[in-house]
């Protein structure tokens, strides 16, 4: 039972779960349907116009209210009063019902009436139909605070034609025209007007233009009135809108009929009034007034109160004159005030050409843009090449500076850079050989063109070092490098060729010096052990030869005697076998292997040195002295036939050296400069002269020239005549130890100076230059 | 003439250089001795008293310079000439002062005998004034 129970709830809660969910539904319905209706319900607002439709002044309030209402959903009805036809007070008594009828259906927000009838009218019904709706009015021609008397809930714009500015403006336009005539009617407004042209007549005094009102009259008078004037005058138009019989005229049809009827220059008061035939004026015109009356609705409709927006007293006036009048009646255009709108003035040629204008002005300025644009590139590029041309003149002048040739050369092996020291090399100017096959450009480097294609291939450096090759005669080395340009794939190569001649002469110089050192080393230690046994052949040869030869030698004869030979058949025997010659054979032989000995031993450094000072001039003339006798030069030349030409500086210092070091140097050099006049054979019929001076240009040294007029050497052997072992002689004439022992005692022993120039068929001058103070200063 | 021919002691451990000196000096008459090393010419010129000693230097055992010296001491005149197969050898100044040893140094190879044999026979002569005035 109980169970049951609990199953009734449920189901019972079912039912209810489905009619929330209905009422959800219809609710959401319903909110919807509401919110559409609140969509509908819009502001509505009523222009209450004066007049009819078709009255252009009306029609101007309609068009500025319809085309200045802002606000969304603005619903505007226009009713219009049409008092201008009708005015009875039955009339307007329906008319009260008519509205009642229409405000009571559809509540207006804002009621807009325009111009006085209606004003009137609202002023005295308003309350009774619309209550307090608010009331915004316009096109109320002089409006004064009384008129407002008794309303609440009001706001508007006065309409005022400004008849003393456009009296003003006449005058100031017109001055030679001395009468006005102001032309109105004898309305409600007609009197206005009238009014205020009196006021203005007793504010301007006597001395001004003279103001006559024309009101009162028929159409027929009107026009008779318009003939009759001269043109010391001109004329203002208020309106005419009812004549003295009642007569009733459109606007347009009163203003045609004062075109038509006079030649003076007409003014108007309001812009309804301006057609053909009417210079202009100081304008008061419907859309104005319609459009100051919406925006205010605007701000109604926005929330301001009524009572909190202000009354525009001033009516929204402006100056208008019409172009080709203007020009017939010769006004003066400087007179014009500023503001004024010129009608129909010719189009100026930026009028007239405006949209031409615009699009040649868009175009010149798109142009100009470009001009820019491309000026301003012009001057980026101009400074991006001058920076370029700045950067590549100094690598230029860095590649050029350097003390290599650098060849570039593309994938091809054409030349694609060359330095300034290519150019020297090859004598091809960079003009000549860009382009061009290396092989052709440079032709040593053919044989390259296996390590270039080898470098840009494997993408490394390529290093040859000492490469030889002849330049005049003479074997020079250069190390040949060759640099893949790598960058975004394979563009080439570098090939840099380095003049290392003089590192590898340097080098072997050292070498042989090294060489000579140890060998000078090695000499001093066998020395003792080869003079040994050279002094028991030589000596014992020596003693030999006085065994056999001497026949005087008490000992010989004893032992020729216990031999039972006498001596003289053994000398006898001697000489004819040549024994004796045989025996200095080997004394000469023994002794030339000492001298070896005692050459190779000048290599040796030595630190125990017998120095001691000496007049170079002395030591010079016992070398010459010693060269004449010497047994060597006596053997191959004659060292007499020689002229000597001394040239001695007097008083010269005497120098600390090692003397017979210095007597070596110097015979060494005379022996050669002997030796290589007396063996030229293209000098044998020239006097040989040596040419020694002596002398001390720099107070530090002593130098001794020794000049010779022989063959001289060419500038290959020049250079190298230093240089152990190298020799111009044959084999066996010398060990070409000579000279490069003299340089070596010179610069090494002593710390001086040695060189030689030489002119080839002009002899050679050895230099020898000796510190005064000794080699170790 | 042989009674006046003064002796001469030959010390050098060169078998040929001693024998060629001997043979010259025994050619021009001299009386000869040899010695191959320093030690034993002491022993020869103490028995034999030489008029002069030709002198080489490098010896096996004791050097030239020592045997100068040491010979001075029991034989304090005789002329000693030095004869070294080192070129361009300078004795120590203390061995060159000595008035008995003789100023120039001779160099094997000796290519002119006749001047060492000079040189010594003069050397002997001054040595011999100088032990007279001694």
């Amino acid at each position: 039972m109980k169970k049951r129970q609990c199953t009734y709830y449920l189901l019972d809660f079912k039912k209810i779960s489905s009619f929330i969910l209905l009422f959800l539904f219809f609710l959401i319905l319903f909110c919807s349907t509401a919110s559409a209706g609140k969509t509908d319900s819009k502001f509505h607002i009523l222009l209450f116009n004066s007049y009819h439709k078709g009255y252009l002044w009306s029609d101007e309030i309609t068009r500025g209210v319809e085309e200045n209402l802002t606000k969304d959903g603005v619903v505007l009805h226009v009713e219009y009063m049409d008092t201008k036809r009708h005015f009875d007070e039955g009339y307007l008594s329906l008319l009260s019902q008519l509205l009642l009828l229409k405000h009571a259906k559809c509540q207006y927000d804002v009621v807009i009436v325009s111009d006085n009838s209606a004003f009137e009218f609202i002023k005295n019904r308003g309350q009774a139909i619309f209550g307090n709706t608010p009331i915004i009015f316009c096109g109320l021609n002089y409006l004064t605070e009384g008129d407002l008397k008794g309303m609440v809930q009001v706001s508007g714009v006065n309409e005022e034609a400004d008849l003393e500015g456009n009296i003003n403006l006449i005058q100031r336009l017109h001055p030679q025209r001395h009468n006005l005539v102001v032309v109105t009617d004898n309305t409600i407004t007609g009197h206005k007007i009238q009014q205020e042209v009196g006021r203005i007549q007793q504010s301007l005094g006597h001395d001004s233009v003279g103001i006559e009102l024309v009101y009162d009259v028929t159409i027929t008078e009107l026009k008779e009135k318009l003939r009759s004037l001269d043109n010391n005058t001109s004329l203002l138009f208020t309106f005419f809108s009812r004549d003295r019989n009642g007569v009733f005229l459109e606007y347009d049809e009163s203003i045609a009929t004062v075109v038509e009827n006079t030649d003076v220059p007409i003014y108007v008061s309001w812009k309804f009034s301006l057609r053909d035939g009417v210079v202009g004026g100081y304008l008061t015109d419907g859309y104005g007034q319609g459009q100051e009356a919406a925006e205010k609705v605007n701000l109604i409709l926005a929330g301001t109160p009524v009572s909190e927006i202000p009354i525009t007293w001033k009516s929204p006036n402006r100056f208008c004159l019409e172009y080709a009048l203007l020009k017939k009646f010769n006004v003066d255009f400087n007179r014009i005030p500023e503001d004024a709108e010129i009608l129909h003035s010719p189009p100026t040629f930026v009028q007239e050409y405006r949209e031409q204008i615009i699009k040649v002005g868009i175009i010149i300025g798109v142009l100009i843009l470009l001009v820019f644009a491309l000026a301003y590139g012009l001057i980026r590029s101009t400074r991006a090449e001058e920076t370029l041309r700045r950067a590549e003149n100094f690598i230029s002048n860095i590649i050029d500076s350097m003390p290599s040739v650098l060849v570039g050369v593309d994938v091809e092996g054409r030349v694609t850079h060359w330095n300034s020291r290519a150019r020297t090399a090859t004598g091809l100017s960079g003009l000549q050989v860009i382009g061009q096959p290396l092989e052709q450009a440079f032709p040593r480097l053919s044989t390259e063109m296996a390590q270039v294609q080898e470098a840009m291939r494997t993408r490394e450096v390529v290093l040859q070092p000492r490469q030889a090759h002849r330049v005049d005669n003479e074997t020079c080395y250069e190390d040949v490098t060759v640099y893949p340009l790598v960058s975004n794939g394979i563009e080439g190569a570098v090939i840099r060729l380095d003049d290392v001649t003089e590192k590898v002469r340097l080098e072997e110089m050292m070498v042989q010096s090294e060489k000579m050192l140890s060998v000078g080393g090695l000499a001093a230690g066998m020395a003792h052990e080869i003079n040994n046994p050279l002094a028991g052949m030589i000596q014992t040869a020596n003693v030999m030869r006085d065994r056999l030869s001497n026949r005087e030698m008490p000992a010989n004869i004893r032992a020729a005697e216990a031999s039972g030979i006498p001596m003289s058949a053994i000398y006898s025997y001697m000489e004819a076998r040549g024994i004796p010659k045989m025996l200095d054979r080997i004394c000469e032989s023994g002794a030339r292997a000492a001298e070896i000995v005692t050459n190779m031993l000048q290599f040796a450094r030595k630190n125990s040195s017998t120095v001691s000072s000496h007049d170079l001039v002395s030591l010079m003339d016992q070398c010459l002295e010693l060269a004449g006798s010497d047994y060597d030069l006596k053997k191959h030349f004659d060292f007499r036939q020689i002229k000597i030409v001394k040239k001695y500086q007097k008083d010269l210092p005497l120098i600390p050296c090692e003397k017979s070091k210095i007597q070596q140097v110097i015979l060494n050099i005379l022996r050669n400069g002997a030796e290589a006049m007396q063996t030229n054979p293209d000098q044998t019929d020239k006097e040989h002269c040596f040419t020694i001076e002596i002398n001390q240009r720099d107070p530090g040294w002593i130098r001794l020239e020794i000049a010779d007029n022989g063959p001289g050497m060419d500038e290959a052997t020049r250079k190298r005549v230093f240089e152990p072992f190298f020799t111009t002689k044959p084999v066996d004439m010398g060990t070409g130890l000579g000279l490069s022992v003299s340089y070596f005692i010179i610069t090494e022993n002593h710390n001086g100076r040695m060189n030689v120039e030489s002119t080839v068929g002009e002899g050679a001058r050895f230099t020898i230059e000796l510190r005064v103070g000794g080699k170790n200063i | 003439m042989t009674a006046v021919m003064p002796t001469v002691l030959i010390l050098d451990d060169d078998d040929a250089v001693r024998e060629s000196l001997l043979y010259y000096f025994e050619d021009l008459g001299w009386g000869v001795h040899g010695a191959g090393t320093a030690e034993e010419a002491l022993v020869v010129a103490r028995q034999i008293n030489p008029a002069g000693v030709v002198v080489d230097i490098r010896l096996p055992g004791m050097d030239g310079c020592s045997f100068i010296l040491e010979l001075e001491k029991t034989h304090p005149h005789v002329a000693c000439v030095i004869c070294t197969g080192s070129p361009e050898y300078q004795p120590p100044d203390y061995v060159l002062i000595r008035p008995q040893v003789f100023a120039k140094i001779f160099s094997k190879p000796v290519s002119d005998l006749g001047e060492l044999a000079e040189s010594m026979r003069q050397h002997i002569m001054n040595c011999n004034v100088k032990a007279i005035h001694d």
